[in-house]
């Protein structure tokens, strides 16, 4: 339910601004409007709930191997590299 | 070893060098390669182009800290020829009304919680898969900035280093990359037209 004093317009410039919140590079008293504006607006909380979940399911992402062949070949042309070293 | 060791080392031309840079960064730029690139020879060769590239050029580097921003300078740039090379797309800024979502759209769950460990093998590889897709469906100038900040955690400042662009830039892009993100891993119907 929307609360009686609740804005819409509020939730948008939250929604705006929200990776810069919860990255910590808010200024103080615009992170004290967004926890003002959380206290009376459930959604935005879940939304933000969201975001922390799907950015922390990103990070959390495992890196793709390096092959071991392209690892033994560029091994190899940086010793070729060594062999010829250039001239400048 | 840390950065400014490798570096070092790097310089004095010290045997196993190269080894040890690759075993530093080889995976990470292998992986940059192919989340931009796709798990193509396009892959292959950035990454063999940016690890020979960058350890030639790291004798010139003055300043170890910088070591990680150079290596991820160089790979985003050999990224961003691959893509000239190929499908010619502009770096057109998405519009947030078109990623907010609907007065209708239910925020309760639906995204699986990273923090719950005991999740089965089958429902983690499916989220993997989950978000793997919905970092390929982003725009590649969008991807790129989420990769740098939330997968190899670049600061804003750093960023915007690495990709020649100015901080509000990054901010944007990277705000609305995770909302996409967001829209796809909640399942959510995007550009409905809601008002
Ligand atoms: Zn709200």
């Amino acid at each position: 339910m929307t609360h009686p004093k609740h804005d819409r317009l509020e939730c948008r410039a939250m929604f705006e601004k929200l990776s810069e919140y919860m990255d910590g590079e808010l200024k103080e008293n615009a992170c004290t409007r967004f926890d003002e504006h959380f206290r009376d607006c459930p959604r935005c909380v879940e939304f933000v709930e969201q975001m922390r979940r799907a950015v922390k399911l990103v990070e959390d992402m495992p890196c793709p191997r390096l092959p071991d062949d392209l690892r033994r070949s560029l091994i190899a042309a940086a010793e070729s590299m060594d062999d010829h070293p250039d001239s400048s | 070893m840390d950065d400014a060791e490798l570096l070092t080392k790097i310089r004095a031309d010290e045997p196993g060098a190269f080894e040890a840079f690759v075993d530093r960064f080889g995976d990470r730029i292998y992986g940059f390669g192919v989340r931009m690139c796709g798990e193509r020879e396009d892959a292959r060769d950035v990454a063999q182009d940016t690890l020979l590239q960058a350890y030639r050029s790291l004798k010139k580097l003055k300043h170890p800290e910088a070591l990680k921003s150079w290596v991820f300078r160089v790979v985003s740039n050999a990224c961003l020829m691959k893509r000239r090379k190929g499908n010619y797309q502009t770096n057109r800024e998405i519009s947030l009304d078109d990623l907010m979502p609907g007065e209708g759209e239910d925020f309760s769950s639906r995204i699986p919680d990273p923090g719950l460990g005991a999740e089965e093998e089958l429902v983690r590889s499916e989220t993997r898969e989950a978000v793997r897709a919905a970092i390929d469906l982003l725009p590649p100038h969008y991807r790129m900035v989420l990769m740098l900040r939330d997968m190899e955690h670049f600061s804003t400042r750093e960023t915007a280093e690495i990709l020649d662009l100015p901080q509000s830039t990054v901010k944007m892009r990277l705000h609305r990359a995770r909302l996409m993100v967001r829209s796809e891993l909640a399942g959510a119907v995007t550009g409905g037209g809601q008002p």
